[in-house]
Formats: C-alpha cells, structure tokens, sequence
C-alpha cells in the first residue's frame, strides 16, 4: 500500500538541554490534531526526548555547539515517522552504540539505556551515523486509532 | 520541574512534580546530593506521585541517588512512581536494585 504525507513539521533548533523539552512539546503539539492514545503520545515524546538527548549530550563534544532538526511525519494508515539529526561527531560503533548501559558518559550518571528507551516505545528505531558528519535517528510507530486513516 | 523537600519521622523527603529529563536531572542532583549530605535522616524518600514525564535521564538520577544515600548511611525509598515511571525504572533491571512503597503522604509516619 502507497503511504501518503498527511502532515509534517519540521524544527531546528541549537543543541541545548534546555531544547530537550521543547522537543516534547512540538511533538506533543503536532499530534494534539489526531486521535493518539495518552499512552501512544507518551511513548513518542520519551522516544523522541532520547534521541534528542544523545545529541545534546554526544554530538557537539569539545566542538562548537551545532543544531539538532527534529522532522515529524504523519502518513496515512497512522504511520508515524519521527527524525532526528544532529551534524556532529557521529557515532563509530553504531550497533555497540544501541547496546543496553553502553555510555561514553559515566560522570554525568547517563546510564546508556537511550536507545533500549526508543525500542521499547516505538515499532521501529533505524540509527545512521557518519563519523564527522553526524547522526539521524528515525523512530516510528503505527497509531493504532488511524489505522483505517 | 518543581523540587520540595521536608524532613520529619526520621526521613527526608523529596517530592518532585512534574517533568524530569536530562536538562532539569543536574539541578535536581545538586539539589538533593546537598540535602541528603547534610540531613540526619536515616531514610530518604523520593515521592515520584507527581512526576508525569521522565525519561532514561531519571534512571540516572535515581540510581546515583540512591548511591548517594548509602555512601552517607542512609537507605532510599521511592515512592508511589506512576505506571509510566515504574515502567522505565524497571526497564534495565534497575527495579531491582530499588525499594518502592505504595504508601500515601498521610501515611509516611509508619
């Protein structure tokens, strides 16, 4: 079946922690217009919360601050496609990367559950990654109230 | 994000509303790493009853504080967590390594 685009937004913003929220927030918004579950909206804000966290906390390490784009598609049938990208160091070992407690970060308690966090949520987490190019995480999930959509 | 804390019955309590992410976990850290240092309590209490959004960032946090609490002698307790929280809590195995209770805030002098 031919999915689509029913909607979409598309937000930059600078790799703050502060922004994390902000993240929540659009995403929230954007799916405020459709028949989402509490449960289905909490998922997708806590998935994309960690993706936009990695790149907050990895991305930009010992180098000028860059933006993080957060894209969020609606298709038809209920699929939902959630972007996030950064155009920073990017990841070398992606698949140890996504391992459960991997982390590059001890000292500041980042207890590398991120990406277990995304899959647990979402039907689908694809993670590309270019050293030095930077890191696009798509998350997916089917709305199970637009199915029929 | 909103942090209150209070001590009575031997415990320190914590009561943290709201949303906890990676950005606000750091200020609640200092925050309660300063309390539980300085506190006489035997016990602290994290009450997680109104906290409606957490991610991974909240695992940290509690794990290091209930680190945190031992180091000084004392044990942590986390309180009435919502599903949603419980949920990620015990996503790794951390469920494991902590105490809950389901008691109310008018119950706490047990």
């Amino acid at each position: 079946m031919k999915r689509t685009l029913e909607n979409r937004v598309k937000a930059e913003f600078s790799a703050k922690s502060e922004n994390e929220s902000l993240a929540r927030v659009i995403t929230a918004g954007f799916l405020m217009n459709y028949p989402v579950t509490t449960e289905e909206l909490a998922d997708v804000k806590t998935a994309v919360s960690e993706a936009v966290t990695n790149s907050v906390v990895h991305a930009y390490k010992g180098r000028e601050a860059g933006g993080v784009r957060l894209e969020i598609r609606l298709f038809s049938g209920g699929l939902l496609r959630v972007t996030v990208a950064d155009f920073g160091c990017g990841i070398a070992d992606v698949q140890r990367a996504r391992e459960p407690f991997f982390t590059t970060d001890r000292e500041h308690e980042r207890g590398g559950m991120g990406f277990s966090v995304m899959e647990t949520f979402m039907d689908r987490v694809k993670v590309s990654s270019t050293v030095e190019k930077g890191t696009r995480v798509t998350l997916e999930k089917r709305l199970c109230r637009m199915q029929n959509a | 994000m909103a942090i209150r804390s209070e001590e009575r019955g031997g415990e320190l309590l914590f009561y943290v509303s709201g949303e906890i992410d990676h950005h606000n976990s750091v200020f609640l850290r200092e925050e309660m790493d300063a309390k539980i240092a300085s506190s006489t309590a035997s016990r602290v209490v994290l009450d997680l009853s109104e906290t409606d959004f957490c991610d991974s960032s909240a695992l940290g946090l509690i794990l290091g504080r209930a680190r945190e609490a031992s180091v000084c002698g004392k044990s942590l307790l986390v309180q009435r967590p919502s599903a949603r929280v419980r949920k990620i809590l015990d996503l790794c195995g951390a469920g494991k390594y902590l105490q809950f209770t389901e008691r109310r805030e008018d119950e706490t002098h047990t």
